[in-house]
C-alpha cells in the first residue's frame, strides 16, 4: 500500500511540467497551428526560471520572490518564442513541421549555450518548495498524494477547468476553434484568423516556457541540457491522446506519470528490471495510443497545420 | 464604420475594376440595384461574379471604381465594414465550422454577446428565435453542423446572415446542392424575404433565373455583357448571351437499347467513412451500349457504389458482376485490367495528379504497359505522341502537354481524364458528376463524348444531382436514396417532377 502511495505521490507533480505543457499545445493546435518546438521553449523556460533566482537572487537563497520573477520571465520569454514561431509559419506560412523542428533545436541549443556562459557548472538553487496543507495532508493515502505539494501543482491543476471553460465557453476560445477548422468561415464574418493565431501562439508559448521553468525551479531545482527530456514532444503527444480537451489531456498526463514513477520506484526496490525498457513505456503508450485513437478526426482542429491564405482558392 | 440598422433602399456599384497578376477579373462593371429587388448575377465559372461579390463584402479590394449606398460612398477595408453597412453573403461553400453546433457558429459572428470572459450564448438563442420567426426559417440551435443536411446547413447559413444584421443578402449559387423541392422552397422564401430586403442573386441555372429575379446582369469575362429586366427575355436568350455563342447541349435521342447486361450489382452493402451503411442491398443492372443515369442528392450512397465498383472501397456484402466475373473487393488494378473506365468525382485530387504534367497524366493507368514503358525505362517519344494526339482529339486547351495538370481551368482537366479514360478504350465508363462546376462549352463537349462512347456500345453509369444532364442522356433513370435504388425509370417515364420526388425519398407512386 505505501508502495502505491509512494508512486502516486511522485506521479502528480511529475505530471505538471507535461499539464502545462500540453495545455498550451492544446491552444495552438485548436487554432491550427502544429508547434513541435514546445521542447525547446521549455528548455528556454526552464534555463531562465533558473537564471533569474540564481544570479538575481543570490542562488534562490533569497525569499520566492525572486523565483516568482523567474517564473515570469519564462512565461513572457516563451511567449515571444510563440510570436516568433508565428512570424515563421503564420506570416510567412513555412511548412509547420520543420519549422516545429528547428524552434525546438533552436530552444534547446539557445538555452544550453547561456547556461553555459551564465551559470557555468551544475548549481542548484532553492526553488520552490512544497507545503503541507494543513489538516488535508493529513488525511491518509489521499493526503500525501494530494496536498504535500508545491504551489504550482495546485495552480496547473486548477488550470485544468479554466482552460476548459476558456476555450469552450468564452468569445475567445470559440474564435481559436473556428480558426483552427474552418479558417475560411471564421474569416468570412470577419474575425482575423491570423491575429487569433498568433494569440494562441503567445498563450501556448507562455505555457511551455512556464512548463520549463516548473523543471528547473521545482522539480529539479536546477539546470542541465537534458532536463526537458523530450517532455516538449510528449506533450504534443498528449494534445492528440486528449482529442485536444483539457480534460482528457490531465488524464494523459497523468497516465504517463504514473508510469514514470512506477518505473522509478521499481528501480528504487533493486527489482532487476531493465532500466531502459521502464523508460520508454511511455513513449510506447504514445504510439499505441495514437494508433488507437481515429475517431478523433471528426471533433478534432480540421485545419490543423495548414496556413490560411485568403486569397488562395481550394 | 458605425453600426446602423438603416435599410438599404439603393446600391450601387460603379466602373469597379480588379486585376490578378495576368487577369483582369474584373472589368468596369456598374450596376445598381433598388429596395427590394432581386438581381440575378449569371455567367459562366470564371466570369468573374464571385470576385465581384467578394469586393461587395471587402475580402477584395478593388482597383478603382466605388461602392455606393443609400446616395453615400462607402469603403470596405474587411468583411466587418460590409456587416455594419447591412451586407451579408451565403457562399457558395457553406462557411460553417462542422464542429461546433448551430448556435455557435452564429455566435462566433455576433459580436453584441461578446464580453471578455463570457459568451452571452442565451441572447444569440434569442437573437436566432427571433429570426425564425420572422422569416419562417426553423433551426435547431443545439445541433451540430455536421450533423445536418445539405439543405439545413443552407438554412443556417441564412439564419446567420440574418442575425448578424444583414439588410442586403448576397447568395452565391445557393441551390447547387438542393434538391429540386428544397430549391422550390428556396425560391419562395426568397421572394417572400424581397418584401424586407434586397438580394442579388448569382447562379448558372437559367430557370431559377427566369423565376426569381426582376433584373438580370450578365458577365462574361470580367465585363458586363448585358443588362436588362428578366421577363423580357428567355432562358435561351439569356444561354446565348452568358456564352457568347448559341449553346445547345446534345440530347439522347435514340431508342433504348437491348444490349446483354454487362455490369450486375446484386445486394450490395458498403460502409461509409464513419462506418455506417451507405449502401443497403442495392441492385443496379447496365446493359451494353446505355446510360444509365444514377440521380440522387449527393450523399446519398453515389460516391460509395463508384468507389465500390473501381475497388477503392471494401464491400461488406454482394456481388459487383461484371461480364460475369465478380469484382467485389478486387483491387483497382485489377479493376481497370478488367476494362473499367473511372471519371472520378473529385478530379483535381482523385482524377489527376496534379502536379504531374499533363503528358503523364495521360499514361497513368498505362505508365508499365509495353506501349509506353520497355526494360523498365518510360518511352518518352511515345508518351509525347500519346499526348499530342489526344490534346487535339479532346480539345486540351494548354500551352503545351509538359505543364502540370493542375494548372489547368477544371474543363480542361476533366477532358485531360476524359482522354486518358475513353483512349484506353474501356467496355465501361462510370461518369461521376461529369460536368460539376464546368461552363456550358466545356459541358457540351463532355457530354458529345459520352453519347458517343454509348454509341459504340459501351455501358455508362452517370452519377448526377443535375436533373438536366440525367435527363438529356439517359435511357434509364435510376433514383437512389439512402444506399438503395427507389426505382428505376425509363425515359419517357422520368421528368423533373417525378424524380424529384423520388430523389426526396418518396416512394409511393400514388402521392406523384
Amino acid at each position: 500500500m505505501n508502495f502505491i502511495v509512494n508512486i502516486l505521490s511522485l506521479a502528480v507533480p511529475f505530471s505538471v511540467a507535461l499539464l502545462i505543457a500540453s495545455l498550451g499545445e492544446m491552444f495552438n493546435q485548436r487554432a491550427g497551428i502544429f508547434n513541435l518546438g514546445c521542447e525547446g521553449v521549455m528548455a528556454m523556460g526552464a534555463f531562465l526560471g533558473m537564471l533569474i533566482p540564481y544570479s538575481i537572487g543570490h542562488g534562490g537563497a533569497t525569499p520566492g520572490v525572486y523565483n516568482f520573477l523567474g517564473l515570469l520571465v519564462a512565461m513572457g520569454v516563451g511567449a515571444l518564442f510563440g510570436i516568433f514561431f508565428g512570424f515563421v509559419v503564420v506570416t510567412f506560412r513555412a511548412p509547420q513541421g520543420i519549422a516545429g523542428i528547428g524552434l525546438q533545436m533552436f530552444g534547446v541549443g539557445t538555452a544550453g549555450t547561456l547556461f553555459r556562459h551564465f551559470i557555468g557548472g551544475t548549481q542548484s538553487v532553492l526553488g520552490i518548495d512544497n507545503i503541507d496543507i494543513p489538516l488535508l495532508s493529513k488525511i491518509p493515502i489521499l493526503g500525501p498524494i494530494f496536498f504535500t505539494h508545491n504551489i504550482l501543482v495546485y495552480l496547473a491543476f486548477l488550470f485544468v477547468p479554466v482552460a476548459w471553460y476558456i476555450l469552450f465557453k468564452t468569445p475567445w476560445g470559440l474564435r481559436v476553434r473556428a480558426v483552427g477548422t474552418n479558417p475560411r468561415a471564421a474569416d468570412s464574418i470577419g474575425i482575423q484568423v491570423n491575429r487569433v493565431r498568433f494569440q494562441a501562439l503567445a498563450v501556448g508559448g507562455a505555457l511551455a516556457g512556464l512548463a520549463g521553468a516548473y523543471l528547473s525551479l521545482c522539480q529539479a531545482k536546477m539546470f542541465s541540457d537534458e532536463i526537458i527530456a523530450g517532455r516538449g514532444f510528449i506533450a504534443v503527444a498528449l494534445v492528440y491522446f486528449g482529442h485536444w480537451n483539457p480534460v482528457k489531456i490531465m488524464w494523459g498526463a497523468l497516465l504517463f506519470s504514473f508510469a514514470q514513477a512506477l518505473q522509478l520506484a521499481i528501480q528504487g526496490q533493486g527489482i532487476n528490471f531493465p532500466y531502459e525498457f521502464a523508460v520508454m513505456l511511455p513513449y510506447v503508450m504514445v504510439i499505441v495510443v495514437l494508433a488507437f485513437s481515429r475517431e478523433s478526426q471528426l471533433l478534432g482542429p480540421t485545419a490543423l497545420g495548414k496556413p490560411f491564405n485568403r486569397e488562395k482558392r481550394t | 464604420m458605425e453600426i446602423t440598422t438603416k435599410k438599404i433602399t439603393s446600391l450601387r456599384v460603379e466602373h469597379i475594376t480588379k486585376r490578378f497578376p495576368g487577369v483582369l477579373a474584373s472589368d468596369d462593371i456598374s450596376l445598381s440595384i433598388g429596395e427590394g429587388e432581386i438581381l440575378a448575377l449569371v455567367g459562366e465559372n470564371g466570369a468573374g461574379k464571385t470576385t465581384l461579390m467578394n469586393i461587395l463584402m471587402g475580402l477584395y479590394q478593388p482597383d478603382e471604381g466605388r461602392i455606393i449606398i443609400n446616395g453615400e460612398e462607402v469603403r470596405f477595408r474587411s468583411p466587418n465594414d460590409a456587416f455594419a453597412a447591412g451586407l451579408g453573403m451565403v457562399h457558395q461553400q457553406y462557411m460553417l465550422v462542422p464542429n461546433m453546433t448551430v448556435l455557435e457558429n452564429i455566435a462566433l459572428g455576433y459580436k453584441q454577446a461578446w464580453s471578455l470572459f463570457k459568451l452571452d450564448l442565451a441572447m444569440v438563442r434569442e437573437r436566432i428565435e427571433e429570426i425564425s420567426k420572422k422569416y419562417g426559417l426553423h433551426v435547431d440551435p443545439d445541433a451540430f453542423i455536421w450533423q445536418l443536411s445539405v439543405g439545413e446547413q443552407q438554412r443556417v447559413e441564412l439564419v446567420k446572415t440574418l442575425c448578424l444584421g444583414a439588410r442586403f443578402l448576397i447568395l452565391d449559387e445557393p441551390t447547387s446542392a438542393l434538391t429540386p423541392q428544397e430549391t422550390d422552397e428556396l425560391i419562395i422564401l426568397l421572394k417572400r424575404m424581397a418584401s424586407e430586403l434586397s438580394i442579388i442573386f448569382i447562379s448558372h441555372k437559367l430557370q431559377e433565373v427566369k423565376d426569381l429575379s426582376d433584373t438580370i446582369t450578365i458577365l462574361r469575362h470580367g465585363a458586363v455583357v448585358f443588362q436588362g429586366n428578366t421577363t423580357d427575355h428567355s432562358p435561351s436568350d439569356i444561354a446565348a448571351l452568358m456564352t457568347g455563342h448559341e449553346v445547345e447541349l446534345p440530347l439522347n435521342e435514340e431508342p433504348p437499347c437491348d444490349g446483354e447486361i454487362v455490369l450486375n450489382i446484386k445486394d450490395l452493402k458498403v460502409k461509409s467513412d464513419r462506418g455506417f451503411l451507405a449502401l443497403n442491398k442495392l441492385n443496379l443492372s447496365i446493359r451494353s451500349g446505355e446510360i444509365v443515369g444514377l440521380a440522387g442528392v449527393s450523399g446519398n450512397g453515389q460516391r460509395e457504389l463508384a468507389e465500390a465498383i473501381n475497388g477503392l472501397r471494401k464491400v461488406e456484402s454482394g456481388e459487383i458482376l461484371f461480364y460475369g466475373e465478380d469484382l467485389a473487393n478486387r483491387s483497382p488494378h485489377h479493376v481497370i485490367e478488367a476494362g473499367m473506365g473511372y471519371i472520378p468525382e473529385e478530379r483535381n485530387t482523385e482524377g489527376i495528379v496534379p502536379s504531374f504534367s499533363i503528358k503523364e497524366n495521360l499514361i497513368l493507368k498505362d505508365a508499365s504497359h509495353p506501349e509506353f514503358s520497355k526494360h523498365t525505362f518510360l518511352r518518352n517519344k511515345e508518351i509525347d505522341k500519346n499526348a499530342t494526339d489526344l490534346r487535339i482529339k479532346f480539345d486540351i486547351r494548354s500551352p503545351n502537354i509538359s505543364i502540370a495538370a493542375g494548372s489547368l481551368s477544371g474543363g480542361n482537366i476533366q477532358k485531360v481524364i476524359l482522354a486518358r479514360e475513353i483512349s484506353r478504350k474501356p467496355k465501361f465508363l462510370i461518369a461521376v458528376y461529369p460536368i460539376r462546376g464546368l461552363d456550358l462549352g466545356a459541358a457540351e463537349f463532355i457530354h458529345r463524348q459520352l453519347l458517343e462512347k454509348r454509341k459504340e456500345g459501351i455501358g455508362i453509369l452517370l452519377v448526377s444531382e443535375e436533373l438536366d444532364e440525367i435527363l438529356d442522356l439517359s435511357d434509364r433513370v435510376a433514383v437512389i436514396f439512402k444506399g438503395e435504388i427507389q426505382q428505376v425509370l425509363n425515359r419517357k417515364d422520368a421528368n423533373r417532377r417525378s424524380l424529384g420526388i423520388l430523389m426526396a425519398g418518396v416512394k409511393d407512386d400514388q402521392n406523384i
